[in-house]
């Protein structure tokens, strides 16, 4: 039988049931424990009904709590739903209908967001809800199927799965253009796959200390859980909101040692800006990985010259083809702050692809579409086999005809040097702060608030700073006086904080160009003159850090 | 002289009127509310620094200090009094 997730953890708790696997603030879960519980918590789910390929979804923030949960999932033979407790009930309400959830496992500190989506009247009422600690009283008369007393009353041993390496491991949902959510299924052999060749790649081994930065919602984590686990590491879980200040995220890589770091770079140019990273800092840190976007040469170059004992290395890669498809080792710190880094080259077992309109091979230079194949693709979205055929095509190099690759959105060229550089966007998806983020579900969210008569939501480039800038334009329909804290407010119960606009224009009528379509250009050229300088009363260390990797002071000011 | 009360309600506006927040109460937890990530909190401090006068150093900030209305109004107040030392200091010795 060929190997799944669980059988890692399973494995490394015959081995070393004593190893720490998992820290989290004053908590340290071994191996032992991590099997354990989750067996137990397996034959809860069993009990409560659910079977092979049923969804289970995680209400649960980042914890050793929610570690338990997914691998629970998957020796119940199910498939995890990792939700995000920081977004609104509706968008939650709206996943949770689409994967029709045998079970939602929730926490406490997430009740409240559990009740409002049970009160929600597209709330299956035959879901069954279960407490990974003492739970609460549940809205409109409903039990709880167990609390984590209950759960514990169930035997330690270990559980006998019948999935497979091809069944689903968890689905998790990225941004939709038409204002939905879409469902990427993630395979065992998807996360398998990459994490394999990672390990060999990086050398990692038990004495690894990873860091845990992203949400468990983004599939960056994926390989921080899994390649630690595989290879018997531990995993430090950063609190949340850890993130805001760069100082005390530095002093948690200092104080918990971390050999290897995993971030989408956002992270880092903040801590760069700030100036938090001393010379050969982190002693311990082997290597630093980010993924999710462009990481700026200026900001890659103060980490490169503070940590000259650690390796770099760019990953790339959507969701749709599992944590990443391309890798670059940075051979040397850039001397120009204008070099490109490319995302390098396939991962063993993926190929990437750079391909015109009719699927040709573009020359080296030339700009195209950037395509991906190989063992990392998912088998599609969730239910939607329309959105799966467009996105996943046949592969027209392979003779296998049941090889696909995947069109990324991302535009991209082969460099003389034979690796694939990103040159843009061939849609209106954005990266902000490494969250991929499609305009239109904003618009349809903008559409949909009362008052509103027309909207445009366009990305202004913030010269690296946190990746692109949200901006909203709207016209309040006659009548209406819609100020932009209340349209944000109202935004706030539809889509992730992340989302949200930061800079807003209130608008007589939205300006059309030649086709009688929204002139979006224009807007983004109104938004970035509409950004007035803010002259700071004295040079403050805020101000100098802004400024200080040749950023205009603006590009951090709301309008 | 502001009392603590006037801060806080300032620093509301400010957060309405600068990052378009509303907040239901001066104790809504602006990180577990998703008001305050890296970015926003840059943008914060830069309109705390501007429209009170003071000067914040990033890297004496805990997590707690901007976590409510209320703690950003007693950041304020106490970097308001640190100027004001710092400003009879400089008075006396010249």
């Amino acid at each position: 039988m060929r190997k799944r997730l669980q059988d890692w953890l399973t494995s490394q708790a015959e081995r070393r049931p004593d190893a720490c696997a998992v820290v989290f603030q004053d908590q340290r879960i071994t191996y032992g424990a991590l099997e354990a519980a989750s067996n137990q918590l397996a034959r809860a789910l069993q009990r409560a009904g659910c079977t092979r390929g049923d969804r289970v979804a995680l209400l649960v923030p980042k914890s050793p709590q929610a570690l338990i949960a997914m691998f629970a999932a998957l020796k119940a033979d199910c498939m995890y739903v990792p939700l995000d407790t920081a977004s609104p009930a509706a968008r939650l309400t709206r996943i949770l209908q689409v994967c029709e959830n045998r079970c939602i496992l929730a926490v406490q500190s997430s009740a409240a967001l559990l009740n409002e989506i049970i009160k929600s009247e597209s709330f299956a009422k035959g879901t069954r809800i279960g407490w990974l600690d003492g739970g609460t009283s549940l809205e409109g008369g409903m039990q709880a199927q167990f609390s984590w007393q209950d759960v514990q009353s169930f035997p330690e041993s270990a559980v006998t799965s019948v999935n497979e390496a091809a069944d689903g491991a968890h689905i998790l949902f990225t941004s939709g253009s038409t204002g939905v959510p879409k469902g990427v299924v993630i395979t065992h052999a998807n996360v398998i796959h990459f994490v394999s060749w990672a390990i060999r790649y990086f050398g990692m081994d038990p004495s690894d200390r990873i860091s845990g930065h992203p949400p468990l919602h983004f599939d960056l984590s994926t390989f921080d859980i899994y390649g630690t686990i595989a290879t018997g590491a531990q995993i430090h879980l950063l609190p949340p909101e850890l993130s805001v200040l760069p100082h005390r995220l530095a002093d948690f890589i200092r104080d918990s040692q971390l050999t290897q770091w995993f971030s989408v770079p956002s992270i880092l140019h903040h801590m760069a800006k700030f100036d938090s990273v001393r010379r050969n800092d982190f002693p311990a840190l082997k290597r630093l990985l980010w993924c999710g976007e462009k990481f700026p040469t200026p900001a890659l170059m103060y980490w490169m010259r503070r940590l000259p004992h650690a390796t770099f290395v760019n990953l790339y890669g959507p969701t749709e083809a599992t944590i990443a498809s391309s890798y670059y080792r940075v051979p040397r710190c850039p001397e120009d702050d204008t070099a490109e880094i490319p995302i390098g080259d396939a991962c063993e077992g993926e190929k990437l692809l750079v391909l015109d309109e009719q699927l040709r091979r573009v020359a080296p230079g030339e700009i195209g579409d950037l395509y991906i194949g190989g063992v990392g693709l998912s088998p599609g979205y969730w239910r939607d086999p329309d959105k799966t055929s467009q996105a996943f095509r046949p592969d027209p190099y392979s003779p296998n005809p049941a090889d696909r690759i995947y069109r990324t959105g991302d535009l991209a060229k082969i460099g003389s040097d034979g690796l694939i550089y990103l040159v843009g966007r061939s849609d209106t998806q954005i990266k902000s702060r490494g969250y991929r983020i499609e305009l239109g579900e904003i618009e349809t969210a903008v559409h949909a608030v009362p008052g509103i008569q027309d909207a445009a939501v366009v990305a202004v480039d913030g010269a690296g700073f946190e990746g692109a800038t949200i901006c909203c334009a709207y016209v309040p329909s006659p009548g209406f006086d819609v100020p932009p804290v209340t349209l944000k407010k109202h935004l706030t119960r539809a889509i992730p904080h992340y989302m949200l606009p930061v800079r807003w224009m209130v608008l007589d009528r939205m300006p059309l160009n030649g086709n009688g379509k929204t002139a979006r250009p224009l807007l983004k050229e109104w938004f970035l003159q509409q950004a007035v300088p803010m002259a700071a009363p004295k040079k403050s260390e805020i101000c100098a850090a802004v400024q200080s990797t040749g950023e205009r002071e603006e590009d951090v000011h709301v309008a | 002289m502001l009392h603590d009360g006037d801060l806080a309600s300032e620093i509301h506006r400010l957060l309405a009127e600068k990052l378009f927040v509303e907040l239901d109460s001066p104790d809504v937890d602006l990180l577990q509310a998703g008001v305050l990530d890296s970015l926003a909190l840059i943008q914060l401090l830069l309109h705390l620094e501007q429209q009170f006068g003071i000067k914040i150093a990033v890297d004496e900030l805990e997590i707690d200090d901007f976590r409510t209305i209320t703690s950003i109004a007693r950041l304020v107040a106490s970097q308001k009094t640190a100027c004001a030392d710092v400003g009879v200091r400089n008075g006396v010795q010249r």
